[in-house]
Formats: C-alpha cells, structure tokens, sequence
C-alpha cells in the first residue's frame, strides 16, 4: 500500500509537470490553431495531464472557434483512452469519463453513450449524465427519455436537465405540459423562469388563472425570476390568497414594481399571519419611493405590534445593508 | 494460586459471555467495514468538482444559515469565522451566537467585523435564555452575531434557529476550519432528494499537525503527539467505517454537532435542540422519532468526504474529559428515548439503531473491562484461563488493532486525505498499538461516563483551546 502511493505520489508530480509543460502550447493551439509538435505525446501519464488541461480550458472559453478545436482536439487523442475509461468496472471512473465527454461534447461518443444507457446496471447519477449529454446534443428520442427515465428523478434532477435545454427545446415539452411527471412540471416551470423564456409568459399567465395553489406559486416564482411586470389588478388576486406561499411570492413579484398603488396591500401585509409574509412586505415596501415613510408611520402608529416590530426592524435593516 | 470450583466456574461463564458478546460485535463492525469499503471505493477517484459545480448557479441550491454557538472561543472563532466567510456556497448567512462568554470573543467580534447593534424580531419558535442583542456585520451583510445570556449549547443553537432567515442551518463548533466546497457536499443530498433528505452530516478529521492559515488549511499533515494520531485513527474508524454503513440503512443516530446540515422546519416541530450534553445525538434521535410518529419518509444521511477539521484535546487530562461527557451523552439519549428500544413501531431505528447503542456502544466498555480483568486474573490463575485469556486478548485486537487498521486502509483506498506515505505509514503503525494502551484508557473513561450518571454529574467541565490557525 505505502509503495503504491509512492508511485501514485510520484506519478501526480510528473502529470503537474506535464500540465505545466503543455500549457502553453495547447492554450496556442485553441487560440491560434497553430498545432505544436510536443502536443503529439502519448504516454498514459502525458494523455491524463492533457485531459485534465483540456477539461479545465473547456470552461473558460466560450468562443465557438476554440470550443470546435477543442471538441476535434479531443476526438483525435483522446477517443481511446476516454472509450476505455467509459468501460471502467469502476462506477467513479465512468463517471469522469462522462463528465469529459460532457466538457468536451465529443460527438464521437454517441453510440458507446447509447450502449451505457441500455445496460442493465447503468446508476442514477450515470443516467442523469447521459441525460445531460443527450440534452447537448439535442437526440431525437429526448423528450421520451425524460418523460420515462429508468430511474425516478426529482424535481431537482429535472431542473438541472431543462435548465440547459436550448429555446427550441422548450416548446414541444410546454406542448405536452399535462403529459408530463408532477416535479417535471415543476422543473419546467422553474427552468422557463430561470432562463428568461419570456415567449412562454402566455402560458404562465395561464398558470396563474387556473392552475392549482401549487402551479400559480411556482409561476409566480418564474415571474419574479424574470422580473416581469404584472399588473397591480392581476397581481392583487394573489396578494390576497389563501395560501401564504402564493402570498410572499406575490410580494416578490412586487419588488420590481414601483407603484404607490401597491402601498396598501403591502402595508395589510404587514399584519400578516405569516412571519415571512410580513419581513418580505416590510422588505417591498422598503425598496417603494415612500416605502421608508410607510414603515415608519406602521412602526409608530400601527395597532398590531408584530407590524410595529417588523417595520422598526426593516428600518434598521435597511439602514445596515 | 489454588481457586475454587465453584469461582472458576463464574469466571468461565463471563469468559464466555465476554468470548461471545466480542465474537458478534466483530462481525457487526466487519459487517459495516464491509458496506463502507463497497461504497467508498465505487466513488474513489471521482472528480472533485465536477458533481457540485452545477449546484453553485442554480438557484434550487437552498440557501444556509450557519449556526456558530460560542462560549469563551476567543481563541479560534475569528478562525472559525474567517473561513466561513470564504465558503463556496450561493447564499448563506453566518450566525455567531455568543452565548455569555466572560472572556473578550464579543468585543473581538465587533472590532473585527465592525458589528452594529440592530433591532430585530425573533420569531420565538424554540424557547431561549433572554437574547441581549443582535448585531449586523457593517463589513459582510451576511454576518449576523447574538448576543445572549448563558444558557448552554443547545440553547444557544435554539437561538440561532429563532433569528435565522433561511430554510436550512448547519450547526458547527466554534473552533472547526471548514474546506471551502464542505458545505455544497454536505448539501447535495438534501438538495437532491428534494427535501426527502432532512439532515446531512459530514466527516469531521483532527486538525492538530495541518498548517491552518486564515481559517484555511493549507496543508494537510499528522501531529507528532501519540495521543492525537489514536484520535485520528478513532475518527477515520467512526466516521468511514461506522457512519456509512449507518446511513446506507436510515440509520444514523449521530450527525455531529461539529459539522451537520438540517431542515429547519422539521427540526423546530421536533422541538429543537434540547438540554443534555449530548444534544447533537438527542436531536437527531428524535428527528428520527417524530419522522416515524409522522410516517413520513424522511432520511438523514452521512457524507463522508465534506471535511470539518477541529482541534482535538492533546492531554490525558482533556482528552479523558471529553470522553466520558461523550458517553454521558450517549447514556441521556438512550434515556431519554427509551421507548424506542426493541419497540417494532419505530422500526429499524428501535430494532437496530438503538439496540445496536445501548448494547455495543454504551455498554462495550464494560463488557471489555471485564475481558481485561479477566485477562489479568488468568495471568495469575493459570492453566486453562490463561489459555482463555490469550484468546481474549487476540479478539480484543482484532476489535481494536485489526479495525482500526482497516479504517487506515479505508482512508488510503478512497478519502485520500493525508498527502505523505509516511504519515500514512505512521497511522497504520499506531492503530496495531490501539489495543496495547490506548484502547483501555478510553474503555476506562468511558467507564468513568457510566460512574458520573450514576453518581448525577452534570455540565461539561472547562476545555483547554489553543487555537488551531495560524
């Protein structure tokens, strides 16, 4: 064990100094095109500090130049190595296999990824990546495989799988909104707020009119996420709901409206039974043009002493931050 | 030395009845060494960004209230506090609660940080000693320090959870270092899982012999003390070996109070946090209790790679303290729960968990007192108990040495923590001497934890620190 990790110790240094070696030259070639010999090496080791170089190149460009280089870069030195790593018994070295493939968006792979995916054992996490890669490479069976995935996903799951998803790939999953799994619902719902999808904003206003209590608080949600504007009409409907979850977003929703109109519902807000309700009403009064005057009169004047606590406190708050 | 039959005969029946209670908890150990090697080397090797770098820009990452108690922790907290404050994380606040400290952590803190006195309503969900004030950082707005008067640990948490703004709060000591991406680790399960998961615990690792800077270790090493090297040979043996194989079942009892992340909402309908000295195990014993008269399925799990490195006690004189508080600790938990025990409506936790505390945790040390009395009494009897005891003494090292050695090779086949071989090297080289000394100091401590709840000790006696950054 101790001889091992001498020679995993030692091995580690020569892949740094590898990684410092090719630096250079590899940054050159994804910048310039210009390819330099040295770059040609294949021994295990001088392959690794490559990967591992690339890997961390791919997430500080953006330009589709270089992103193109790095993708052929990648199909010409690495397929082998990455296919082997790809059939590793070792569900960890599979993994980062699939995460390269991933950073490198090696079209290459598609068939032996088809092949991982059809086995018996593939895990969760393996499925989640695939998924992923299959999103990035827009496959034709997709919507498929994310309604009926082998292993049951959650919300969250959904969330990071759509949230990569390009516009186009949005409309067909909207078009298929009741088909599709509760929290995939959810997720979509969150992802169309989250990446600004403003040409779905009919359907979310139709959410808002006659979803259920849960479907209007996660359309409120993507509405605060894409800071856009409600009317105070609209927007009073769920000021006063019942539930306090579509309340405090409702508030959320207000914070970029500067209107004076809002003052009264947010200054009713302030008796809330909800203690969240009340800090996020002090907080969007906070943030009106005569919010601090407003909160000062509740925190002088106003009857109900949780009123009067929670506008003293955002005034002090406020005054800090 | 001539002895009666009829003492003979007693002796024989407790050699057997130590003989046979070793043999089964060995198997219970080799059992979880065996689910923690399956699971630890299928992750081995897994890139160390990669997973959790998504979880850093979505906004599904809930945000954490970190919740710091602190009692006379003038010498590590700005430590503490510094690499908090360095955390890769999206949102979070940091919550220093100082709990009538009578030395000058508090002038420290507002000096430091520049702190102003604030008014502020607490939500009084869990009951608490008065709260004198409650003050924002001018410097970081996510700092927020209580000043409060002294009414122990867990009150002092239940204060932090009354002001805390967010979902989910992790409770760590004042005195641990945190790796920078810990808390997106310790946070993926419960993010994951999308709330099925409410309380996630992390690894905690000795941090006497690393180089800590800022409140950031810089490099890992091993202390030179014999004492402190046993206890980090203890952690990698609880934390590895017992945690994962627990929490692969639900059946986790202990997240630690140094590093643990949990749900609001269901720690406050549990009641909080409550008085014992061994407030983070009660918690987490009747989180799994109100889960189960909820029937709801919620999971508390352990994650072994996030890393909270905390000063462990280099003298016998501490060290001997915190054990027998620790199982004093233990003992109130049992207590207090003890309806749970062998009861089938709490199901694996009244059938497994809890049986599995009482009879090997609680009550290990006496039965391997026993077995080194007996071992001493064989040297002088002779003949066929000294054959007896020579058997006793290889299980026992098998139970100490052996193990512990195993939970050496656990660390190097998967965690990887200790850069050098030699320290490596030096680990597995003390953990076969475990059996020989410092296996029967901590059976006696322990021991001393049983006297001391017979005898009604209270409290948790002083704590020398020396600070673990530079």
């Amino acid at each position: 064990m101790l001889i091992k990790k001498i020679i995993d110790n030692k091995n580690r240094v020569l892949i740094e100094q590898y990684k410092e070696e090719y630096q250079l030259a590899l940054f050159q070639f994804l910048h310039e095109g210009v390819k330099n010999e040295s770059l040609n090496d294949r021994s295990p080791l001088q392959i690794r500090a490559l990967v591992e170089l690339l890997a961390g190149f791919s997430k500080m460009f953006a330009s589709d130049d270089i992103q193109e280089r790095l993708q052929g870069f990648a199909e010409e030195h690495f397929q082998t190595f990455i296919f082997s790593q790809l059939r590793h018994s070792r569900w960890s070295i599979r993994m980062n296999a699939l995460y390269w493939i991933q950073d490198f968006k090696m079209k290459s792979m598609v068939e032996p990824l088809r092949e991982l995916h059809a086995s018996k054992n593939v895990s969760k996490a393996e499925e989640i990546q695939l998924l992923k890669i299959a999103v990035m490479f827009e496959e034709e069976d997709l919507v498929a495989r994310l309604i009926e995935p082998k292993h049951k996903l959650t919300e969250f799951e959904y969330s990071l799988l759509l949230h990569t998803l390009r516009k186009e790939q949005f409309g067909p999953l909207v078009h298929v909104f009741e088909e599709l799994p509760e929290v995939m619902r959810f997720a979509l719902i969150d992802s169309i707020g989250a990446r600004n999808r403003m040409e779905h904003v009919p359907f979310l206003q139709r959410l808002l009119e006659d979803g259920s209590t849960e479907l209007k608080v996660r359309a409120l949600k993507a509405v605060v996420g894409m800071e856009f504007y409600l009317d105070v009409e609209r927007l009073s409907v769920h000021l006063r709901a019942d539930s306090w979850q579509e309340r405090l977003m409702a508030i959320k929703a207000c914070e970029y409206i500067r209107s004076q109109q809002l003052t009264p519902y947010l200054t009713e807000l302030m008796s809330d039974p909800s203690f969240y309700v009340r800090s996020q009403a002090a907080q969007s009064l906070l943030r009106l043009e005569n919010g601090k005057d407003v909160l000062r009169e509740i925190a002088v004047h106003a009857e109900d002493g949780y009123a009067r606590d929670m506008a003293e406190q955002w005034l002090e708050r406020g005054a800090v931050s | 030395m001539n002895v009666t039959a009829e003492w003979g005969g007693i002796l024989m029946s407790v050699g057997w009845f130590i003989l046979i209670y070793m043999v089964l908890v060995i198997s219970f150990y080799t059992i979880l060494l065996v689910i923690s090697l399956f699971h630890l080397r299928k992750t081995y090797g897994l890139d160390d960004w990669e997973p959790y770098e998504e979880l850093l820009h979505l906004h599904q990452t809930k945000p954490v209230s970190i919740l710091v108690p602190a009692y006379n922790e003038s010498v590590g907290i700005m430590a503490t506090v510094r690499s908090l404050l360095s955390i890769e994380y999206p949102e979070y606040e940091i919550i220093i609660i100082n709990d009538g400290s009578t030395d000058d952590s508090m002038e420290k803190l507002v000096e430091s940080f520049q702190l102003v006195k604030i008014k502020w309503v607490i939500r009084e969900q869990l009951h608490t000693q008065p709260v004198k004030g409650v003050y924002q950082s001018r410097l970081y707005k996510n700092l927020l320090v209580i000043d409060k008067e002294n009414g122990g640990k867990a009150d002092a948490l239940n204060a932090g959870i009354n002001v805390s703004n967010y979902p989910y709060f992790c409770s760590i000591d004042g005195d641990s270092v945190l790796e920078r991406t810990a808390f997106l680790k310790v946070m993926k399960p419960i993010v994951e899982s999308d709330g099925e998961v409410i309380a996630s615990g992390g690894s905690i690792r000795i941090a006497n012999g690393c180089e800590i800077e800022s409140g950031e270790i810089v490099k890992v090493g091993l202390s030179r003390s014999p004492l402190v090297v046993m206890q980090v040979i203890e952690y990698l043996r609880a934390f590895l070996m017992g945690r994962i194989g627990l929490s692969r079942h639900n059946l986790l009892l202990i997240v630690s109070g140094a590093f643990g992340v949990f749900s609001k909402r269901w720690v406050v309908d549990a009641g909080g946090y409550s008085h014992t000295v061994g407030e983070d195990m009660e918690l987490v014993v009747r989180l799994h209790r109100y889960v189960k008269e909820q029937k709801a399925d919620k999971r508390i799990v352990y994650v072994p790679d996030p890393v909270s490195w905390t000063e462990a006690p280099e003298s016998l004189k501490y060290l001997r303290r915190q054990r027998s508080r620790w199982h004093r600790g233990l003992f109130e938990s049992l207590w207090i729960h003890r309806r749970l025990l062998f009861n089938p409506k709490y199901g694996s936790i009244g059938m497994v968990s809890m049986p599995y505390f009482l009879i090997i945790e609680f009550f290990g040390p006496v039965v391997e007192l026993m077995g080194y009395v007996i071992m001493i009494l064989s040297l002088f009897l002779g003949g066929i108990y000294l054959e007896f005891a020579i058997l006793l003494f290889f299980l026992s090292i098998l139970y100490g040495s052996i193990l512990s050695m195993a939970a050496v090779l656990l660390e190097e086949w998967s965690v990887r923590k200790y850069p050098k071989a030699s320290d490596i090297g030096r680990l597995f080289a003390y953990s076969l001497t475990e059996t020989l000394w410092y296996r029967p100091l901590t059976v006696l401590w322990r021991c001393e934890g049983i006297l001391d709840v017979i005898r009604k000790k209270r409290g948790w006696g002083e704590m020398a620190r020396k600070g673990v950054s530079k």
